[in-house]
C-alpha cells in the first residue's frame, strides 16, 4: 500500500478496526514512512487528549434545582388523576395567583379610590353646569335644510303646483323644476309666468352646514289664492 | 407520651435506614438488578429512587451535554430538561437498552434540539462571562509534580481541543464525545444515537479526521498571534 492508501485506513488502524493482516501491512509501512507515522501519532495523541479532558463539574445549584424538580415530579406522579383533582389544583393555582396579584395592589387601589371619591365630593359643587336659556341659543344641528318663509304680496291664480326650488347661500332663487307627473302646466305660458312671478317674491332662508349658509333645495306647493265660484 | 414519641422516632429512623439501604444498593449494587430496582422505584414514585438517579447521572449527563453544546454555560438548563423527560417518561422505558444508554439518548437529543434552537435565536449574542476562565481556586492550583510550564501547556492544549471539538459537525462531535469522553462501546453508541453499527464506526473514523483537521486549523490560527523571537543586530 502507498501513503495515500495508508492514510485512508489510518484512522481505522488506530481504532483497531482493521484485520490482523491489514494491520501488519500498516505497521510495516509506518516503520518506513515518517509522514504516515507522524499522522498515526496525531490520531493517537488526539484520542488520548480527548480521553484526558477533565470532566465538567456541575455547579452546586444544579443539584438543588434537580432535587426540587424531582420533588415536584414525584408529587405530580403520586397525585391521583381525574377531573376533581385537576379542578382542585386549578382553583388553588388561581387563588394563589389572585393573592399574589391582589396583595400588593389592594391597599394602593383602595387608597386611590377613597382619595378620588373625596376629591370628587369636594369639587362636585363647583362643577355644576347651569343650563343656558334665552334666544341667543344656537342650534347645534350641524346641517339644516333651506326653509320657505313666505310668498310676496301677490296672489297666485293658477292650479296647485308642486315645485323644487334651488336657492343659493343668500336665499336667492337660482332655478326651479317640477317633479315628474306634475309638468303639464309648463306648456302653458300664462301659468308659467304666474308661477315665476310668484317665485320672484318668495322669501326663502338658505340651509346651513356647520353654521354657515349654503345653497340648497326646498320643495314648495303653490295653491291658488282665489276661489272661482261657478254657476 | 414519651414512649409514643420514642416509638415514632424509632419508626422514622427505621424508614430512613430503609431508604439509605435501597439507595446504597441502587448506587453500588450489581448492574442489572440495581438498575431494575431503580427503575421500579422511579415508577413507584419512591423518594430514594429519584435521589439515586440524580446522584448517579447528574455528573455524566452534565459532562456529556456540556461537551455536546457549543456553549457549556447552557448545560444546566439542558440537564434539567433531560431529567424532567426521564422522570416523566420512565413509564415508557422498556428495558431493551440499559438505563444509562436510554438517558444518554435523551441527553443527546435534548442537546441537539437546544443547539438548533440556540443557533436560530441567539446566533449573535455574546455572553459576558467566559466559561473557560471560570475555574475554582482548587482547579487552578497546580498539582504536585507538574511544572507551571507543563500546566499552562496542558491548559492551552485543552482549550485548543475544546475549540476544535466545538467546531465539528454535531454528528461527528456526538460520536467522538460518546466514544472517547464517555467511553461507550460502539454498540452502546449505536443504541444511544439509534444508528446502525457500521454508521457509528464510519462516523467515528470521519470524526477523527475532521477533528485532526480542525485541530490543525486551530494551531495555525494560534500561530499567527505568537511572537517570534528575533536577533537584535
Amino acid at each position: 500500500m502507498d501513503c495515500y492508501e495508508i492514510r485512508r485506513v489510518l484512522a481505522a488502524y488506530c481504532e483497531g478496526l482493521l484485520s490482523p493482516e491489514q494491520s501488519r501491512e500498516v505497521d510495516r509501512h509506518l516503520a518506513d514512512c515518517r509522514g504516515c507515522a507522524f499522522r498515526s501519532r496525531q490520531y493517537a495523541q488526539l484520542r488520548s487528549a480527548l480521553r484526558q479532558l477533565p470532566a465538567l463539574r456541575p455547579p452546586a445549584q444544579l443539584l438543588i434545582s434537580l432535587r426540587i424538580l424531582a420533588s415536584k415530579e414525584r408529587v405530580r406522579h403520586l397525585a391521583p388523576a381525574g377531573v376533581p383533582v385537576w379542578l382542585a389544583s386549578w382553583i388553588t393555582r388561581t387563588r394563589l395567583w389572585a393573592d399574589a396579584i391582589m396583595k400588593p395592589l389592594a391597599l394602593p387601589a383602595a387608597g386611590g379610590l377613597a382619595s378620588a371619591l373625596v376629591l370628587f365630593a369636594l369639587l362636585a359643587p363647583g362643577l355644576a353646569v347651569q343650563a343656558p336659556s334665552g334666544a341667543a341659543d344656537v342650534p347645534i344641528t350641524l346641517f339644516t335644510n333651506a326653509t320657505f318663509l313666505g310668498m310676496g304680496p301677490f296672489g297666485y291664480t293658477a292650479d296647485d303646483i308642486v315645485l323644487d326650488v334651488t336657492v343659493d347661500s343668500r336665499g336667492s332663487l337660482i332655478d326651479y323644476s317640477s317633479p315628474a307627473g306634475h309638468r303639464a302646466w309648463l306648456n302653458d305660458p300664462v301659468v308659467r309666468r304666474s308661477v315665476e312671478n310668484a317665485l320672484l317674491f318668495a322669501v326663502i332662508s338658505p340651509g346651513t352646514a356647520f353654521g354657515q349658509p349654503v345653497a340648497g333645495k326646498v320643495r314648495i306647493t303653490l295653491r291658488r289664492s282665489s276661489i272661482d265660484v261657478r254657476g | 407520651m414519651e414512649l409514643a414519641r420514642g416509638a415514632a422516632v424509632a419508626e422514622q429512623i427505621a424508614g430512613w435506614d430503609t431508604i439509605w439501604s435501597e439507595q446504597e444498593t441502587a448506587l453500588h449494587g450489581d448492574g442489572e438488578s440495581s438498575e431494575a430496582r431503580l427503575v421500579e422505584g422511579l415508577r413507584a414514585g419512591e423518594e430514594w429512587a429519584y435521589e439515586t438517579l440524580i446522584q448517579k447521572f447528574q455528573q455524566p449527563v452534565y459532562n456529556l451535554v456540556g461537551r455536546l453544546l457549543a456553549d457549556p454555560a447552557e448545560a444546566c438548563d439542558v440537564v434539567q430538561e433531560v431529567f424532567l423527560k426521564v422522570f416523566r417518561k420512565i413509564g415508557s422505558f422498556r428495558g431493551d437498552s440499559s438505563l444509562k444508554t436510554w438517558i444518554y439518548r435523551i441527553a443527546v437529543n435534548e442537546a441537539h434540539n437546544h443547539s438548533r434552537w440556540h443557533g436560530r435565536h441567539h446566533r449573535n449574542q455574546v455572553g459576558l462571562e467566559d466559561s473557560g476562565e471560570a475555574r475554582s481556586v482548587s482547579e487552578s492550583l497546580v498539582s504536585p509534580g507538574v511544572s507551571p510550564y507543563e500546566y499552562v501547556l496542558g491548559q492551552e492544549q485543552q482549550h485548543l481541543l475544546e475549540a476544535a471539538l466545538a467546531e465539528l459537525n454535531p454528528a461527528f462531535r456526538s460520536v467522538l464525545v460518546l466514544r472517547d469522553v464517555e467511553d461507550l462501546s460502539y454498540e452502546e453508541i449505536a443504541e444511544v444515537l439509534q444508528l446502525p453499527l457500521g454508521t457509528v464506526k464510519s462516523r467515528i473514523l470521519r470524526g477523527r479526521e475532521a477533528l485532526r483537521k480542525s485541530m490543525e486549523r486551530q494551531m495555525e490560527a494560534k500561530a499567527e498571534f505568537q511572537l517570534s523571537p528575533q536577533l537584535v543586530e
